[in-house]
């Protein structure tokens, strides 16, 4: 969905509003879709490694990603 | 009489000697924990397998002293039998008698079943089973191998952890042994956690660098610079 946004963004052919179309296309890539593409990949890792098999500082670390994702998404879960 | 109480005193020397095979049993399988820990110490550096080859220490002290205790009591008996052979001796038999008197006095109790609680020096307080004593012998054994992983020293210390569970049942509280097996106990729990993570550790960097993976350096560069900066050198064979 926000992948169709941006797509939409970039493609606003007016003089007007190019720069800020592009600018926000820009701000959700980074603060949105990034973060929610790592957090995927780090679920994937953990079902590879297996959820009782990680080390306790990469625990921590992926639940920040995975809850930062979440919460620039407007989703709030407690761990 | 006589041949009652020499029945008495070949009881008392056959308890001794099983009791000394097991101590024996016991002060080689302290070494071969301490040996273990050592090894663990100097890769983690951490205090618990510090404060557990301590424990180890102390416990390997007081098997000895039960040891000592056990072959003073062990001559004694035996040349008591001797002695008690023999006619016109008495003197001699009553003045050494004493010394046998509470280990007597604990294997008529059936203390060695369970069914008296009191400890006697230079006794082994029960009957161990031979489940303990194969554990024993498989964990020494094993420490021929090499372990070339942290998952393997999770796996030695997982069975050095459950032989001691085994052995801190079998000494009552008012044993000299009972506190020393229960804190090497809790102290080999520790230990284990941090070989265990060490495994996780050393797990999630195998997967992490796996080759093949595209872009992984870049997405999780941080996570295996954290996971290198934790993760300790395996425990190789040293000398102490």
């Amino acid at each position: 969905m926000h992948c169709d946004v941006c797509k939409y963004l970039e493609e606003i052919d007016s003089d007007f509003h190019d720069n800020a179309a592009k600018t926000l296309a820009s701000r959700i890539e980074i603060i949105l879709i990034k973060p929610i593409e790592k957090a995927l990949r780090i679920i994937e890792e953990i079902e590879l490694i297996g959820r009782d098999n990680l080390p306790r500082d990469i625990s921590l670390r992926w639940n920040q990603e995975i809850s930062k994702a979440l919460s620039f998404g407007g989703v709030k879960i407690d761990f | 009489m006589t041949s009652e109480l020499i029945k008495r005193l070949q009881l008392i020397d056959e308890r001794l000697q099983e009791s000394n095979r097991w101590f024996r049993l016991l002060a080689n399988y302290c070494r071969c924990l301490n040996h273990d820990l050592f090894m663990v110490n100097s890769s983690l550096e951490d205090e618990c397998s510090t404060i557990a080859r301590i424990q180890v220490d102390s416990w390997l002290c007081e098997i000895e002293r039960q040891q000592n205790v056990n072959s003073n009591l062990s001559s004694i008996s035996s040349k008591l039998i001797l002695i008690s052979a023999e006619d016109g001796l008495e003197d001699a038999v009553n003045r050494h008698i004493g010394q046998l008197g509470k280990l007597d006095a604990s294997i008529q109790d059936g203390y060695r079943q369970g069914k008296s609680n009191r400890p006697v020096e230079g006794l082994l307080p029960c009957k161990i089973e031979d489940d303990v004593e194969d554990a024993i012998s498989q964990i020494g054994i094993e420490s021929l191998l090499i372990f070339d992983d942290w998952n393997k020293w999770n796996e030695r210390i997982t069975a050095h952890l459950n032989l001691v569970n085994k052995l801190v049942t079998l000494f009552p509280a008012s044993h000299p042994f009972s506190s020393i097996p229960c804190s090497i106990s809790i102290l080999l729990n520790q230990v284990r956690n941090s070989t265990r993570e060490q495994d996780k550790l050393e797990r999630t960097l195998k997967i992490l660098t796996e080759s093949g993976k595209d872009s992984h350096d870049a997405i999780f560069g941080l996570d295996v610079l954290v996971i290198l900066g934790k993760l300790r050198p395996i425990p190789i064979s040293g000398d102490e």
